[in-house]
């Protein structure tokens, strides 16, 4: 979805004016941010104890760095991820498709724990800790969302 | 039989320890919130998070549990206890299961449950399925599966 504005406008010339019409192509929209913005301020919403034990709420600090990494990791059509809170005002972003599992585990701003597994992979997946280049994450998000070769070649 | 206390640091905080006192078949119930549900369509449905298994990140910090020997033998119903005041599921594990996969499985009185308890140890995302392949729901949330 790109969106597009037409502006109107005038030039200040004593002449009578006359309308030009732009059309300016702003930034693309992303799909996923309003479903990460909403899901974010749920959980740092959340009552303390919302476990049954200790947990607390995520932090602000937390989620405005997961969004902050979202936005460098995902283009503007990514499948809005699932987000899930920890105990400790931590939260895990997760994708789940038919290509495998990314789990994005913010510890704290710039302390992430990743877990990637293909689908065909037969491996436990691979796990890495990171801060703050997610150039590899950027690779696997495009990866796993992206539709499974089989389904396109069945719609087609 | 009432559990020992647990060891201390000078701070007051519970030290990770294996406690004696939980038996190898005791029950240890982690309670689970609908919060940490995911749609997975490998399955086709719901199923939990491995973020459900994630310690907490403070000093000392395992994963919360209910030590369900030491709420029955208070005389409490372990399904009742674990689902008040807040509805909530929860998955079950033996001792044994979790000390033969590393973990020490200790006891970590609180003023509100006095049968809480911790598990400390390496919780690996491989390590986390395999916890998920070795409990079973103690209290089911409907429609999800543990992986």
């Amino acid at each position: 979805m790109i969106g597009t504005n037409i502006s109107l406008f005038h030039r200040p010339t004593s002449k009578k004016a006359e309308p030009i019409l732009r059309m300016t192509l702003s930034e693309p929209i992303s799909i996923w941010r309003e479903k990460v913005i909403a899901r974010l301020e749920e959980l740092i919403q959340l009552e303390s104890g919302w476990d049954g034990y200790r947990g607390i709420p995520v932090s602000f600090e937390n989620a405005a760095f997961a969004l902050s990494m979202l936005e460098k990791i995902c283009t503007w059509n990514t499948e809005a991820p699932q987000i899930v809170p920890g105990y400790s005002g931590d939260l895990q972003v997760e994708w789940h498709t038919l290509n495998g599992d990314l789990e994005l585990h913010v510890e704290r701003a710039n302390k992430v724990n990743v877990w990637y597994w293909n689908a065909n992979d037969k491996s436990e997946g691979e796990e890495l800790q990171l801060k703050n280049d997610f150039f590899k994450v950027a690779e696997w998000v495009k990866a796993i969302t992206e539709s499974p070769l089989g389904i396109n070649a069945a719609a087609a | 039989m009432a559990l020992t206390p647990p060891p201390r640091d000078d701070n007051g905080a519970v030290i990770p320890h294996d406690h004696e006192g939980v038996l190898p078949n005791d029950g240890i119930i982690r309670r689970v919130s609908e919060q940490q549900i995911v749609f997975d369509p490998k399955i086709g449905g719901k199923r939990l998070s491995s973020a459900v298994l994630n310690p907490s990140s403070g000093h000392n910090g395992g994963l919360s549990v209910d030590l369900q020997q030491q709420i029955e033998e208070a005389g409490l119903d372990a399904k009742t206890f674990v689902t008040t005041p807040r509805w909530m599921g929860s998955i079950r594990f033996e001792a044994d299961q979790l000390r033969i996969e590393g973990f020490k499985v200790g006891y970590d009185p609180l003023r509100d449950n006095p049968f809480h308890g911790e598990v400390w140890g390496v919780f690996s995302k491989s390590k986390i399925k395999r916890l998920f392949q070795l409990c079973s729901w103690f209290v089911p949330i409907n429609d999800t599966l543990i992986q």
